[in-house]
């Protein structure tokens, strides 16, 4: 067991359990999905457990007091009959509907569990807390709210809910599913329910949608599942949450229709991503494929590539009658109906970070793997040298020195077996990254491949963008890890680069580079203050720092502290060259997707001068979308009618405030 | 019981309160729930329908939903080794009794007899002869000018006075705050006990405030009148005490709460007398001065007299009683029922966890559920109309008015009952339904002897919260206990007692078998403090008609808000600045010794 403190988790029996070795002990994936269950009958409380048909769900949203509400005050706003209205709702019902149906997860999750047969290595879960989650929904609703880098996610964790004997989830999913017509109904039969992107004012949908979710919940028919960040991350690192489902998930504890909820968050990472390459293309502004049955069948090929394993970490169950029995008061909202609901300001804020909370949970939860590290030690070799040739004693040296300095700090990067097999190991799952290389050998060299691209876009030449794919990918994995050491980074890079020593000054110049890159490592909002508390103390007493009696701020450890700022620095520098952009251009632009070539041909251009600080990674749109999030929050783009207009004096205060981090020191050489 | 000081006392009046009551459990002396040799349980006495007979089911019920053992008892200490503070003394007080003819004793009974009212702190305390802070002396006014000498006395020899009713407060309203270093002075109002007069001519009737519920309806009934209130405390429970809790009676849909009932009274505080100068069905003088009475908890003065409603007694009273597959089909009936408004006189509806007891306690001859056990009826519910035993409920109501008229709302409200389930249960059910009412306040005093710990408690809450909230404060006590290591089956249970408009009031019972914790009442304050706090999270009132005393003094602010507060306590120093009613109920004042301020 870790301590509660710890980042990472090291895969080990008995608390992680391989679901394929339960699979081949039943007898392969006939027997499993034909297995007898004992799903728990939910059961709200007070009352009996009790099943409820599809056609009493549905009965019960049409006939819920806001529904019937809507449906009256929408009948006077269009003039109509109330029928029409209420076909209307009908139909928004059936087109956002699960149907679910047993005997269908069955056949359908015998073809899912012989993909993962072929696919991975292990599926690891840590068992214990299944028992657990399964004895908790028996009496109260449970929402798992997974990290979400892939389609698989929520097909895994089905898979692990039907093996556990647990309510298989309600499973929230994007619309755009609803494309592929044939995959559309399977998920829909297996549990999914579909909501539209966005229905901003659409009262009816809002009304129909949330009694939808709502009765889910209070009626504890199954569980819930949805995703925190809203859609798959491309990038291999959390992405800043969403808070409208979550607050639609709390609402109905908050009015008292729920005793309790329970959130479970899920980690889920994987030591290959099946969509990686496909990411890496999304992220260079290709035209991401439109999901379709069609796509994903021609994925068959990929089954034939080794994938490693996944590991699935359930993290402690969360009442949230706990949570929030002292942040959120439920009696500020009694002398609302029932029907009216509506969250306050203050309400929204405790929810908001408890959605970050629970991004922060994915992290510390998360497993690190030796890949990732590998991954980013092997960008940091290309910073020094972009054509630099890998060999296999480089990058185990590397990888061991990382690992040893991550385990310093607390943190816990999963080796199964010894490293130097470890590394073998991925690099052989890998090798589709490289020209072919002979992992048995003692030492070997390694080059990466070119992606083939179709055409150049916007002056960033096919060579460079093919390039680039390979680097995208790598920094998805690199991605994995730097949770771990992203605050530690940051505190290094203030006290390197600024000068800055008095301990107040470091944490407010801490608190707003965090706030900068709020969207690059997730946060808690408004417990900046603490989170540098924190790192403050694994810094010093790491060794790495110290703090004097009259606060100020010491390096003990010049190295260290210069290898934690170059984990971080890349992101900085990356989102500094977006700023430069923006400065540069028209005070008026209509949006975003102007610019986002701009700052690509500007980076690319860079990397072909070989300025320092340039990744090809940069290349990618994540970043640049998060450095114009970050400036939109900041007040520096604001919006009117004719488009954003650039308030440039700000942006010149911002960006200069960044430089002091920035100064090009080569401190490698020290 | 023993005291070591001298008795001193001028014209002590003979008083039931005295003489035919418990001094440490509810109502009479004869009357109690006990186990018979051959270990059934069984009600003594003869006050009651129940006297004498045998609850052959209620053993079991008793055992198996408390886990009780009826073999282990846990005896209240004997009155005779209750040992008794000396009063705080205040010779010119005395003289000034004296000097005025004025009825008074400090003997330690009559201080005991008053010092208290019946939460479960009050009765575990005297079970265990933890006596608490006592007043220093009673005193018996017999008139009007009496109670305005008394506080004369009060404010000239630095005293504090507490005014009691009944007695019956569930608030620990009349405790005497154990800081109060004054001479307190509990005023009895025992001898104001007089009807003054009946106007057939308006339909009103003005009697001092000290009349005992029963006797005031006995009273009027020989006349053909009725009051028209009913609260369960009427056998006890006085006209001044309703007026000064704001009472609500079981038959509040035909006759009112005892603010409607209200006409006209006077409030004796220590700026003088309240009174208005007409007796009017309504008017428009500004805010109306009764409602800062009404409520006010002897924190600002006492009733004298009021002058009520009252009316001419019903042609036919009838029972009805309807059986419902679950709580959520009995609550949907009582919101069509407000709906339409067609409630009767009165109607209540139980949880599952009630009905069965309210079976369990059937005497031997008329248990309708063991015979129902064997009989088409219990095949007809059961079986056909597919209700399950465990999800069971029950509704009760009574019909007053002419024949023509309970006949016509009996046969509305049986044909709505069946729009949602119901099934008629018959008039015989019902009547013993609220025959129970009664009987279930002594329950609490045998439960008591076995180790158990119980209270009830009340709410309103509107329509659309009835549900969740009667559902999670449940909940809440199971859970809680749970937490807090009780070993054993709760009972959490409740019942819908009120029907309005807008909303309905809802009673919660709650017991536990403390036997195994090392403090019972402080596992017991603290489930009864969170089940509060789930109920205004779940948009309940801090209580509907038992009051704030000191018990819920700290959901007040929360429930009036500061500016709310603040004007009670502008009212509180304008009408007594010198804090002589200081029994510190509703809201702490700055100055006084009880204020955490």
């Amino acid at each position: 067991m870790s301590a509660p403190s710890q980042t990472g988790r090291q895969i080990n029996f008995p608390e992680y359990t391989n679901f394929l070795d339960h699979l081949q002990e039943k007898g392969g994936p006939f027997k499993f999905v034909t297995a007898h269950k004992r799903f728990p009958v939910g059961s709200k409380v007070g009352t009996a457990p009790k099943a409820r048909s599809l056609a009493e769900i549905r009965k019960s949203v049409l006939e819920s007091p806001r529904v019937m509400s809507v449906i009256s005050e929408e009948t006077l706003r269009r003039k109509c009959a109330p029928e029409d209205v209420k076909n209307e709702a009908e139909a928004l019902l059936d087109e956002m509907s699960h149907t679910f149906n047993l005997l269908n997860v069955r056949s359908f999750g015998y073809a899912v569990c012989k993909a993962m047969e072929k696919l991975y290595d292990g599926i690891f879960v840590n068992e214990q807390k299944l028992l657990e989650i399964r004895e908790i929904s028996k009496t109260n609703s449970v929402i798992f709210m997974p990290s979400h880098k892939t389609y698989f996610d929520f097909l895994l964790l089905s898979l692990i809910c039907f093996q556990y004997d647990i309510q298989l989830p309600a499973i929230a999913a994007g619309q755009d599913f609803m494309s592929m017509k044939f995959m559309a109904g399977v998920l829909r039969r297996s549990g999914a329910f579909f909501m539209r992107r966005s229905f901003g004012t659409d009262q009816l949908y809002w009304a129909v949608f949330s009694e939808y979710v709502q009765t889910h919940v209070v009626n504890n028919d199954r569980t819930v599942e949805f995703f925190v960040e809203a859609t798959r991350s491309r990038v291999g690192k959390s992405l800043h949450p969403k808070y409208g489902m979550l607050q639609m998930i709390l609402e109905p504890y908050l009015r008292g229709s729920a005793y309790d909820i329970v959130i479970v968050p899920v980690s889920m990472n994987y030591d290959k991503i099946l969509e990686e390459k496909l990411y890496a293309y999304e992220l260079l502004g290709f035209p991401k494929p439109k999901e379709s049955t069609g796509a994903l069948l021609k994925a068959r090929e990929i089954l034939n590539n080794p994938h490693g394993s996944c590991f699935l970490t359930f993290g402690d169950p969360i009442s949230v009658r706990d949570h929030f029995g002292v942040s959120l008061h439920r009696n500020t909202f009694v002398c609302q109906p029932d029907s009216q609901f509506v969250l306050h300001n203050q309400a929204k804020l405790e929810i908001k970070k408890f959605a970050h909370h629970v991004v922060e949970l994915h992290n510390k939860n998360a497993v690190i793997t030796v890949w990732s590290v590998a991954c980013m030690v092997i960008l940091q070799t290309f910073d020094r040298d972009d054509q630099a040739t890998l060999s296999y004693s480089g990058i185990y040296s590397g990888v061991e020195d990382l690992i040893t300095l991550l385990n310093q700090l607390g943190t816990i990067v999963n080796i199964q077996g010894n490293l130097d097999k470890n590394l073998r190991y991925y690099l052989h799952m890998h090798a589709d990254l490289f020209e072919p290389f002979d992992v048995t050998s003692d030492n070997f060299q390694l080059r990466f491949i070119d992606f083939p691209v179709d055409h150049e876009k916007q002056g960033v030449p096919i060579k460079v963008m093919e390039r680039a794919v390979s680097r995208l990918i790598l920094t998805t994995y690199s991605n994995g890890m730097i949770h771990a050491v992203d605050s530690e980074g940051i505190i290094c890079t203030i006290l390197l680069h600024n000068g800055i020593r008095d301990l107040a000054k470091v944490r407010d110049e801490f608190c707003w580079l965090h706030e900068l890159m709020k969207r690059e490592f997730v946060t808690i909002p408004g417990e900046l203050p603490q989170l540098f508390e924190k790192s403050l103390k694994i810094l010093t007493s790491s060794g790495i720092l110290m703090t004097s009696d009259d606060g100020i701020l010491e390096i003990l450890d010049q190295k260290k502290a210069n290898i934690l700022s170059k984990l971080v620095s890349p992101y900085f520098h990356n989102i500094e060259i977006a700023f430069g952009v923006f400065s540069e251009n028209k005070p008026m632009i209509s949006d975003l997707g102007e610019l986002v070539g701009t700052v690509q041909k500007n980076i690319s251009d860079a990397y072909q001068n070989r300025l320092p600080n340039t990744r090809l990674s940069f290349l990618s749109t994540e970043p640049i979308k998060n450095a114009f999030a970050a400036l939109t929050d900041f007040g520096i783009f604001e919006k009117s009618s004719s488009g954003m207009r650039t308030n440039f004096a700000k942006l010149h205060q911002v960006k200069h405030r960044l430089a002091n981090f920035m100064k090009s020191h080569d401190f490698s050489k020290l | 019981m023993s005291s070591a000081y001298q008795t001193l006392e001028h014209d002590v009046p003979q008083s039931y309160r005295d003489k035919i009551l418990k001094w440490n459990g509810w109502g009479y002396n004869d009357s109690q729930f006990a186990i018979n040799k051959d270990g059934h349980v069984t009600f003594t006495g003869d006050k009651y329908d129940i006297s004498g007979k045998v609850m052959p089911h209620f053993r079991p019920w008793f055992e198996n939903y408390l886990g009780i053992d009826l073999n282990y008892v846990s005896p209240a200490q004997k009155l005779s080794d209750v040992v008794i503070d000396a009063p705080v003394e205040n010779e010119d007080l005395i003289d000034f009794l004296k000097e005025n003819n004025i009825s008074f004793s400090n003997s330690a009974r009559i201080r005991l007899m008053r010092a208290h009212g019946h939460t479960v702190h009050d009765m575990v305390n005297l079970r265990e002869g933890k006596i608490p802070r006592l007043p220093d002396v009673v005193v018996w006014p017999k008139t009007e000018q009496e109670i305005v000498k008394i506080i004369e006395g009060a404010m000239s020899h630095n005293c504090a006075i507490i005014p009691i009713g009944g007695g019956t407060s569930v608030t620990n309203a009349l405790d005497t705050p154990v800081t109060e270093k004054r001479m307190v002075i509990s005023l009895d109002m025992a001898l104001l006990d007089k009807i003054l007069w009946i106007d057939r001519e308006n339909l009103t009737c003005r009697a001092q405030a000290g009349i005992v519920g029963q006797s005031l309806e006995r009273q009027l009934n020989k006349k053909g009148f009725t009051c028209g209130h009913e609260p369960d405390s009427i056998e006890f429970s006085t006209l001044g005490g309703w007026v000064s809790t704001r009472a609500s009676g079981m038959k509040k849909n035909k006759y009112g709460n005892i603010e409607d009932l209200i006409v006209h009274l006077n409030f004796v505080c220590p700026k003088g007398i309240i009174q208005k100068q007409c007796q009017v069905p309504r008017m428009s003088s500004g805010p109306d001065i009764h409602q800062v009475i009404l409520g006010s908890e002897g924190t600002f003065g006492v009733v004298s007299e009021v002058t009520m409603k009252i009316f001419p007694l019903p042609e036919v009273k009838r029972y009805g009683s309807f059986v419902f597959p679950n709580f959520e089909s009995g609550v949907n009936f009582f919101r069509d029922v407000a709906r339409r408004r067609i409630q009767p006189a009165s109607l209540r509806l139980m949880d599952n966890d009630q009905f069965v007891m309210g079976q369990a306690l059937k005497v031997a001859s008329d248990s309708w559920w063991a015979s129902l056990k064997s009989s088409v009826s219990k095949m007809y519910i059961t079986s056909w109309k597919g209700f399950k035993v465990d999800e069971i409920c029950a509704a009760t109501c009574v019909y007053e008015g002419s024949r023509e008229e309970v006949d016509q709302q009996e046969e509305r409200l049986n044909k709505l009952a069946a729009e949602f389930h119901g099934v008629v249960g018959g008039e015989e059910n019902g009547q013993y339904g609220y025959r129970l009412t009664f009987a279930i306040a002594y329950l609490r005093d045998l439960g008591m002897n076995h180790g158990v710990l119980g209270e009830s408690f009340e709410t309103s809450v509107p329509w659309d919260k009835v549900l969740s909230l009667c559902r999670n404060v449940k909940e809440l006590m199971r859970r809680e206990a749970k937490a807090q290591g009780v070993k054993h089956p709760v009972l959490a249970s409740c019942r819908v007692t009120q029907v309005y408009d807008a909303g309905a009031c809802v009673y919660f019972y709650f017991g536990f078998n403390a036997r195994g914790l090392a403090d019972g009442m402080h596992v017991y304050d603290r489930i009864e403090t969170a089940a509060r706090d789930e109920i205004i999270a779940c948009g309940g009132s801090i209580s509907h008609h038992h009051g704030v005393g000191k018990i819920r003094k700290q959901w007040m602010l929360t429930t009036n808000g500061a500016v709310g507060i603040a004007l009670l306590k502008a009212i509180k120093s304008e009408l007594d600045p010198a804090n002589i009613f200081a029994n510190a109920n509703l809201i702490d004042i700055i100055g006084s010794p009880h204020c955490k301020l």
